[in-house]
């Protein structure tokens, strides 16, 4: 209970300090909104009363204290252009971004961890070879080359999956979520370079354990092969591969904003992407808040998780 | 400069008004149809008899704030929707001439100080309420309220009803060109339901007469309409629904299309047009617009406002060169605002072959005179695109070795144009004067919008020319053509002679659809002028119908 306290309030810190910077950072960035939302023939005086009803004129810390005042309960202001309200837009992609993230954890998954077992178990052997120069040669392609490869032969040449868009599986609240089949492209896509780590991170830890001394007495006592790798090897060498998985959302999150994009997925990178360039402040902020925390909690969460793989941690922290 | 394109083009298209882009127009299809009591029809030889029925999906190039005509800012994708679930006002057929369309008729008094706007009748909204003059007074009410729209109403000083069907507009000016600003944005009346909705209902679920109904939308996937069972034009329209996708990765679009996903999209992207050529499963119609690219110089800013440096930097920049590597060579090349095919074209003696040898004299010239050393230090300006990157590859090899030293920044859109407006530049890539009429261009060129530097002027290159002054003006007093043209081609030379810009190409719009996707380009008023097939990348879809 205490680690877990101890975790929140840091979780605290880090979301106060993300979103003062965001605030930060968005004015800092040249481009005025007033500009970017009347066009380039607005007049001083309309720039001038648009910026009132904005409270635009309030200095920023003033402006910051508000938005954490709304924030703290839920009120993550109105779009200046839309003028939906934040928490709502952000509803309203949420769930997809999510779907998109955990289906490319899937495949990558379900991908590099046979194969990091079979390459770990047999190191060089041709699945090694083979996976290593193909997993990498995948790695070296940058998302939105692959993912217009991918349509070109999965929606284009052959097709069994759409090339852009969604088909609604079922509603979360105001937010969608897509068919598997619908967003298996874009999934794979962001999945390709979790797939390359994954599997030559497996493969390296179960090559190490495997030379530990219970791997030898279990040979020893004549316990088959399979039954050592899968039993005895593969939980003590997911350790570096969770923490790689959580620390990878990173990567995962910033690769979404790309590939909703390109497949045009109205996810939560494309609604910030968009935000940006129409300098909708209180959108990218509450976006950008909505990631920063994902991250820690996940990161929070793979922590809590090697307790639960590893007795060893367990006992280490009710000591502490 | 491609992004440049729907990135300043939205701005642009509304802040001034229905400025850039006017007669949007596309070409509808198929079918013969009229006004109520049986107007003339154009039936469509190569296509077939339209049947009704079925649904399609039409890939954009962007997404639209939302839906308020007052405002929300439509570029090109925006008006593909606006024209399916609203009507405007007015409308411009294929020669760019206006015609009353939601509208019965559009009469102004003798020196256009008054405009009396009468209404056509039996016309409801999609929700039942009537088309009426409160619901046309209400809509003026909005445009002139809005920051967003207020300025291009700048000459509408009352507006008031005057039965049910008529509403009376006075001016502060005579205004002979307003049923042109209803051709736009500004003309599209949403039902009184809409605009006193909640501010997310006013901008995310519109009301309008149009031929289709708003159905659902999801912002960034699809906006999805449904056939209108009541239309004022009988007959139409012909599918039952329609789908609007945003797709804003060129290469996607096109691939969305080769795969089914989408039956019809627009785009202006030279390889995607090369790609679509080659495609024989596909249907590709293009338009060379007058829109075309160009370096914009500022005029009042040193060292450039002299302007035989401007001259050698024209003769410096290999037009042709430079559409062959960035676009595929596959567009015109530009001599002025107009292209070859518009009717306000004239020979400009624009140097369109390059000339280095008399470019570095130029330069050599000015050098001597101001008692400089070392070449001439500019500042190139663009966005941050790999074409724009391309593109400043080229132009500062081309500019340095005339005896010009150039550095080069990319900047975000929007500082982009704040820049142009301030004066803030030295040289940019840029892209406009894409309007259907060049008096809409007037802002734009004439010296009393060229402020001074640090000022916000619409004449963003601050060129000042009496002649071009006179012959805007003179352009402005008459409605005869061939008088308007005499004055334009004066403009065109004198833009020539002060080199303001550096005409690059025109821009090309595709649409690529489906060929199961018929009635596309043929489109009709209900008095049967047909419609222009495609204008700035919008077409008709309000006539197409599918095969099936």
């Amino acid at each position: 209970v205490r680690y877990i306290r101890r975790k929140l309030v840091q979780l605290a810190v880090v979301l106060a300090v993300v979103s003062a910077a965001t605030y930060l950072l968005l004015n800092l960035l040249p481009g005025d909104p007033t500009l970017a939302i009347l066009g380039p023939s607005a007049t001083k005086e309309a720039q001038e009363a648009l910026r009132a009803e904005l409270n635009l004129d309030d200095p920023l810390p003033v402006r910051y204290g508000k938005w954490v005042g709304g924030a703290v309960t839920g009120d993550l202001g109105q779009s200046y252009i839309t003028r939906q309200p934040v928490a709502e837009a952000i509803g309203e992609r949420l769930p997809l971004t999510i779907e998109l993230m955990l289906m490319a954890e899937l495949i990558a998954l379900a991908v590099a961890v046979p194969l990091g077992i079979i390459a770990g178990a047999r190191p060089n052997g041709w699945v090694d070879r083979t996976a290593s120069a193909v997993t990498f040669g995948l790695l070296s392609i940058p998302n939105f080359m692959l993912g217009v490869l991918l349509i070109y032969l999965f929606a284009v040449r052959w097709k069994p999956f759409n090339a852009t868009g969604i088909d609604v599986w079922f509603s979360i609240g105001r937010g969608q979520v897509a068919t598997p089949r619908s967003i298996f492209l874009p999934a794979l896509t962001l999945a390709v370079g979790q797939m390359a780590v994954a599997m030559r991170l497996l493969r390296t830890d179960i090559i190490a354990t495997l030379q530990q001394d219970y791997i030898q007495m279990a040979r020893a006592m004549g316990l088959p092969n399979r039954r050592i790798l899968l039993r005895h090897a593969l939980r003590p060498s997911t350790f570096s591969l969770i923490t790689v998985i959580g620390l990878n959302m990173g990567a995962l999150i910033g690769g979404s904003f790309i590939v909703e994009n390109l497949f045009a997925l109205p996810g939560l990178g494309r609604l910030i992407v968009t935000s940006i360039y129409k300098r909708d402040y209180l959108l990218v902020q509450g976006g950008v808040l909505v990631v920063a925390v994902g991250y820690v909690v996940i990161n929070f969460a793979v922590d809590l998780l090697y307790a639960v793989l590893d007795p060893r941690v367990r006992d280490a922290r009710a000591l502490a | 400069v491609r992004r440049l394109r729907f990135r300043f083009h939205r701005p642009v298209a509304l802040g001034l008004a229905a400025v850039l882009v006017l007669a949007a127009c596309g070409g509808g299809g198929g079918g013969g149809e009229g006004e109520e009591g049986g107007g003339a029809t154009r039936p469509t030889q190569e296509e077939g008899t339209p049947k009704p029925g079925g649904k399609i999906t039409v890939a954009l190039d962007a997404e639209t704030d939302g839906w308020d005509p007052s405002q929300n800012r439509w570029a090109v994708a925006g008006y593909y929707v606006a024209n399916a679930v609203f009507d405007p006002l007015v409308k411009q057929d294929a020669e760019g001439k206006w015609h009353p369309y939601l509208a019965e008729s559009l009469t102004p008094n003798a020196d256009f100080t008054s405009w009396t706007i009468k209404l056509r009748p039996n016309v409801r909204f999609h929700n039942g309420e009537p088309l009426n003059a409160d619901a046309v007074v209400l809509h003026f009410d909005r445009l002139k309220k809005s920051f967003l729209t207020g300025q291009a109403f700048t000459p509408m000083e009352r507006w008031e009803k005057v039965d049910d069907l008529t509403v009376k507009v006075t001016m502060n000016t005579p205004w002979s060109t307003f049923p042109y600003y209803l051709s736009r944005q500004g003309g599209f009346v949403p039902a009184p339901a809409q605009y006193n909705a909640s501010d997310a209902d006013r901008t995310g679920k519109p009301i309008g007469t149009g031929p289709y109904m708003f159905k659902e939308w999801v912002r960034d996937d699809h906006l999805t309409v449904v056939k209108n069972p009541n239309y004022w034009r009988k007959g139409l329209p012909y599918l039952d629904e329609i789908t609007f996708r945003p797709i804003p990765d060129q290469q996607v679009r096109l691939a969305a299309v080769q795969s089914g996903d989408v039956q019809v999209m627009m785009t202006s992207d030279d390889q995607s047009i090369i790609a679509a050529r080659k495609d024989r499963s596909l249907r590709l119609r293009e338009e060379k617009t007058d829109e075309p690219a160009f370096f914009m110089i500022n005029t009042a800013k040193e060292p450039l406002s002299d302007v035989r440096l401007r001259r050698a930097l024209a003769l410096a920049t290999d037009q042709a060169q430079l559409n062959v590597l960035v676009g595929g060579g596959i567009r015109e090349l530009a001599t002025s605002p107009w292209s070859k095919g518009s009717k306000w074209y004239a020979e400009s003696g624009w140097p369109t072959k390059p000339d280095p040898e008399e470019a570095r004299k130029l330069v050599e010239e000015y050098k001597k005179e101001k008692g400089i050393t070392g070449p001439v230090k500019i500042t190139y300006e663009d966005v941050p695109t790999p074409t724009a990157r391309q593109i400043a590859e080229l132009v500062k090899t081309m500019w340095e070795k005339v005896g010009f030293s150039v550095s080069q920044k990319s900047v975000e859109q929007t500082e982009h144009i704040n820049n142009a407006l301030l004066g803030n530049y030295d040289i940019v890539t840029w892209r406009q004067f894409g309007s259907a009429d060049p008096d809409y261009d007037y802002i734009w060129w004439h010296s009393s919008t060229a402020k001074p530097i640090g000022d916000l002027a619409l004449n963003f290159a601050r060129n000042k020319d009496p002649q071009i002054d006179a012959a805007l003006d003179a352009a402005r007093r008459t409605s005869d053509d061939a008088e308007r043209k005499r004055q334009y081609a004066i403009v065109a030379k004198r833009l020539a002679v002060d080199v303001p810009y550096l005409w690059q190409t025109f821009t090309i719009w595709g649409i690529v659809s489906s060929p199961k996707v018929k009635g596309l380009y043929a489109g009709t008023l209900p008095d049967g002028s047909p419609l222009p097939p495609i204008h700035a990348g919008e077409v008709w879809l309000n006539q197409a119908w599918l095969e099936q």
